[in-house]
């Protein structure tokens, strides 16, 4: 491969000309650069100055160097979609030497390749490899990893996907909103066919229960969890809140928390009306009223009896209008 | 004794007793399903001058919980006291926190036009300056321009607008995908050399007719294809126009001050709450009842407080607030109106359909979802369906095949799945529009999202929605549905009315297989219920009906799928073009 790389440099140092402008200069130079790490297999170094030559003049030949530099890195994923780049863009100047040995290295390529079937739960879960986020195969339908830049993962858009992985050792990271994440170890053999199930578990959810009135206790699925306010973590699903003190009119309600989802509720206890013979001061009141007849005597003979109460309502509310 | 205390009391009797106070007894009701629609009261009471003086809630979540009753008194015995009543119905946990008035009329935008050429583009509807307008874009990519620094391609709409005079002029999305659309001005839209401004940057322009247009690009269908709301104003007053438009979250008027600040911290979400305003009269010396009904189809229209408007009976439609009438003291509660649609279907089901009753309720949930997937079931949204019949199974390929031999055009091959084994499996890997022509040949349309919905989850008393087709509990494993997590061994789609899940996975109406097997096409174009497709949509028979849009809503879950934990309440969206192996659909017949 090196006899090739520097076949490749003469071809595009040599006929230097002229008209050269500033950018070409640098490129071969860069170029150039490139060739000298292949030749001490410094593959890293190569790749960054074949990319600099690749950006100021976009040569085929640059390309197909970049995906042998990758090859030797063992990066395959990489230096697959640089050689088919590099094939597409042939009759833009690549040789048919190279040509012929860049298909030959992808059938090669396409055989280590570990073909890997991710099946996330939940579908929304964002998936990485190694760091990096798994992006669509421009060349196939289905959808590739360690092509993007490392960055942070991404949802894989459907509950199960194919995608294409190096051999080799690798981390997987899935994360999704209300699951706790999952840091995941694979080695893969070569050309492998493989199937990877993340299932995320269910974060739990918080629920927060205040009171109006001091000194109430909560309870939660029938459990005294304490006086409000409280503060506590339960698993997502169905609760029953139930908010009472003594003298008020017990709060009770449902919730439906979802995981890692943060529940506040208020609870408004209202003073009870306890009936009237129930209440301890009802048969004394009465015994007074039988035996002070000669109260009647100051309903008689008061000044002037009061205006009707206002009404109020079921809800026994009456709102005087400022 | 009893003899005693009635002499005390003929006694008092006797005395000529004074009049009372002037009293206003309000009695509350609702034609709304108690507690599927609202559950809770809450009253705001008002000065004349505008005054907040007074808050209350109370919960009702029984409908013999309704009327609710209360009054206001006024000790003036010069002149009537006149005050404003805010009267809220809302389902319970539905608030928000309150950062003062955040009015909102109810969208009622028309349909909009979708471009997929430059001529339709180009012949845009006019719109006011300094007036917020809905554009849309559809999928395709047709329209290229070039600007400053960059090249923009994507689909695009456009709209048309006049200047008297010279002005300085913005142009600008306020709601919607701001990142990747690109706003252009031209004298002539489609003259590219007559563009004026390439970029929502303010610009000085003459007098005359302008056409603006809007470039949605993104490789994502829904960043093409999506609402855009745009404003085009007056530079000076942009700003301020726009503000106004997306009210900030920040501490707001009117406050109920009473021994300091006691505005509550909470009020009813506006999308799902029935708001009123009515005035009331009270004359010194006089009680009177005044009878309220809360009108289930006002549910979602906000009522304009500081305008002194409301919705009274018509959804949508806001008017003057007015005193309301007066009943002599101890008059009954007039009527309820009828508000829910029938139970009974327009006519008996043939083989192989259910009666879906008609129902209120609110469409969505506010405890499933996820905020981050495209379509989110939350803000819920009040919605009536009539009652119609609905396909008692998914679509099956021995009636399809049956259709076919009667003419119908057979199904364009599926690229990627495999043949049917068994005619009883349900038809899969068919696109919108064929499931849509198949419904049609069958005398009916697919069931619309709401009507999905409701036929999915209504209970057996209609007045309220649940989780799964047995009730609210998750079922474990598969035990109940076809859906994931079944063993390898079962894990496949499955004959649309084989057992055991032909028993388990069926509402009360009768209908199987709508929580598990395959998902559901439906009639709607996939929308955001924040979207103002959604947002415009009215209460009865809600529809986003665009049969060009790139996706549709699908609903239900599958084999494939997991996500119980939002049951039969979970939304999705599907490419419309294309088919899936466990997307299916059923036919509605209204």
């Amino acid at each position: 491969m090196r006899a090739l790389l520097v076949l490749t440099v003469l071809l595009l140092v040599a006929p230097a000309r002229a008209d050269d402008d500033e950018k070409t200069t640098k490129a071969r130079a860069e170029f150039v650069l490139g060739t000298e790490h292949v030749q001490a297999a410094r593959w890293g170094e190569a790749i960054g100055a074949f990319e600099r030559s690749q950006a100021l003049r976009p040569h085929p030949l640059t390309v197909y160097n970049i995906g042998a530099c990758e090859r030797a890195l063992g990066r395959y994923t990489r230096a697959r979609d640089r050689l088919r780049t590099a094939l597409a863009d042939e009759a833009k100047g690549l040789d048919a030497t190279y040509a012929t040995e860049a298909r030959a290295w992808l059938a090669q390529i396409e055989a280590l390749l570990v073909h890997l079937s991710i099946a996330v739960s939940p579908t929304t879960a964002a998936v990485s490899v190694d760091g990096r986020p798994i992006v669509n195969d421009a060349w196939s339908t289905g959808r590739v990893a360690g092509l993007a830049a490392p960055g942070p993962a991404q949802p894989l858009a459907g509950a199960k996907v194919e995608v294409l992985v190096d051999p080799g050792p690798h981390v997987f990271v899935v994360a999704a909103k209300g699951f706790s994440e999952a840091v995941i170890n694979r080695t893969f053999t070569a050309g492998a066919r493989a199937e990877l199930t993340l299932d995320l578990e269910r974060l739990p959810a918080r629920v927060r229960v205040r009171a109006n009135q001091p000194g109430a206790v909560v309870a939660i699925d029938g459990l005294d969890v304490g006086v409000a306010p409280v503060d506590l973590t339960r698993p997502a699903g169905l609760h029953t809140v139930v908010v009472r003190k003594a003298g008020f009119v017990s709060y009770s309600t449902q919730i439906d928390v979802s995981p890692g989802q943060e529940s506040n509720l208020s609870a408004d206890l209202e003073v009870e009306k306890v009936p009237l013979t129930k209440r301890w001061w009802f048969w004394t009141a009465a015994g007074v009223v039988v035996s002070g007849a000669a109260v009647s005597t100051y309903f008689l003979t008061r000044p002037a009896p009061d205006r009707p109460a206002v009404d109020g309502g079921g809800l026994e509310w009456a709102a005087k209008v400022p | 004794m009893r003899r005693l205390l009635s002499l005390v009391a003929i006694a008092v009797a006797c005395r000529a007793a004074p009049p009372p106070h002037g009293e206003i007894l309000v009695v509350v009701d609702t034609d709304a399903p108690v507690p599927g629609m609202v559950s809770r009261l809450r009253v705001d009471l008002f000065t004349a001058d505008g005054r907040w003086f007074e808050s209350r809630e109370y919960p009702a979540r029984a409908a013999t919980d309704w009327p609710l009753s209360f009054s206001v008194w006024t000790d003036r015995e010069d002149a009537p006291s006149v005050i404003r009543a805010r009267l809220r119905a809302f389902p319970e946990g539905r608030t928000r926190a309150y950062f003062g008035e955040r009015f909102r009329p109810k969208l009622r935008s028309p349909k909009p036009i979708l471009a997929r050429d430059l001529a339709t583009l180009c012949a845009p509807p006019t719109i006011e300056l300094g007036k917020l307008t809905t554009l849309r874009t559809g999928p395709d990519d047709f329209f290229s321009a070039k600007c400053v620094e960059a090249a923009y391609r994507g689909s695009a709409a456009a709209a048309r607008f006049v200047l008297d005079a010279e002005e300085d002029i913005t142009a600008g999305v306020v709601r919607g995908l701001v990142g990747s659309t690109r706003v252009l001005i031209r004298r002539s839209c489609a003259d590219e050399t007559s563009t004026v401004l390439c970029d929502d940057l303010p610009v000085r322009l003459g007098p005359g007719t302008y056409d603006l247009i809007v470039v949605a690009g993104g490789s994502r269908p829904e960043q093409r294809w999506s609402d855009r709301e745009i404003l085009v104003a007056r530079t000076a007053e942009w700003a301020e126009l726009a503000r106004a438009a997306t009210p900030a979250d920040v501490q707001g008027e009117p406050r109920l001050l009473r021994d300091g600040d006691a505005t509550p911290s909470l009020e009813p979400r506006p999308e799902s709450a029935i708001d009123r305003l009515i005035e009331l009269h009270i004359r010194p010396s006089e009680r009177a009842v005044a009878h309220v009904v809360l009108h289930g189809a006002c549910a979602g229209t906000m009522a304009d407080l500081a305008g002194g408007r409301t919705c009274v009976e018509e959804d949508g439609v806001l008017g003057a607030v007015t005193a309301a009438p007066l009943d002599a003291w101890g008059s009954a509660a007039s009527a309820k109106r009828a508000f829910m649609p029938p139970a009974e279907c327009p006519r008996a089901p043939s083989e192989g359909q259910v009666c879906v009753p008609g129902g209120a309720f609110l469409l969505g949930d506010l405890a499933s979802g996820d905020p981050d997937t495209p379509l989110f079931t939350v803000p819920e949204k009040p919605a009536v369906v009539e009652p119609f019949l609905l396909d008692r199974t998914e679509m099956s390929w021995k009636r399809l095949r049956a259709m076919i031999a009667a003419g119908l055009a057979p199904p364009p091959p599926p690229v990627s799945c495999a043949a049917p084994t068994d005619d009883d499996m349900p038809v899969t890997c068919v696109t919108w529009s064929y499931a849509r022509s198949v419904c049609r040949f069958a005398g009916g349309d697919l069931p619309t999202e709401a009507e999905w919905e409701w036929a999915a989850s209504a209970t057996i008393e209609r007045t309220s929605k649940r989780r799964f087709p047995w009730g609210n509990a998750p079922s474990t494993g598969c035990a109940a549905a076809n859906i994931m997590h079944c063993p390898p061994e079962v894990e496949r789609v499955h004959r649309v009315d084989g057992e055991p899940w032909a028993t388990s996975d069926r509402t009360p109406f009768g209908a199987i297989g709508m929580l598990g097997n395959v998902r559901e096409w439906t009639v709607d174009a996939a929308a955001r219920f924040d979207a103002p497709a959604w947002r415009g949509n009215p209460v009865v028979a809600p529809v986003v009906d665009d049969p060009d849009a790139a996706l549709h809503v699908v609903r239900g879950l599958a084999f494939t799928t997991g996500g119980t934990r939002d049951g039969v309440f979970g939304r999705d969206q599907f490419t419309a073009v294309y088919g899936v192996n466990d997307l299916g659909f059923r036919c509605a017949y209204r």
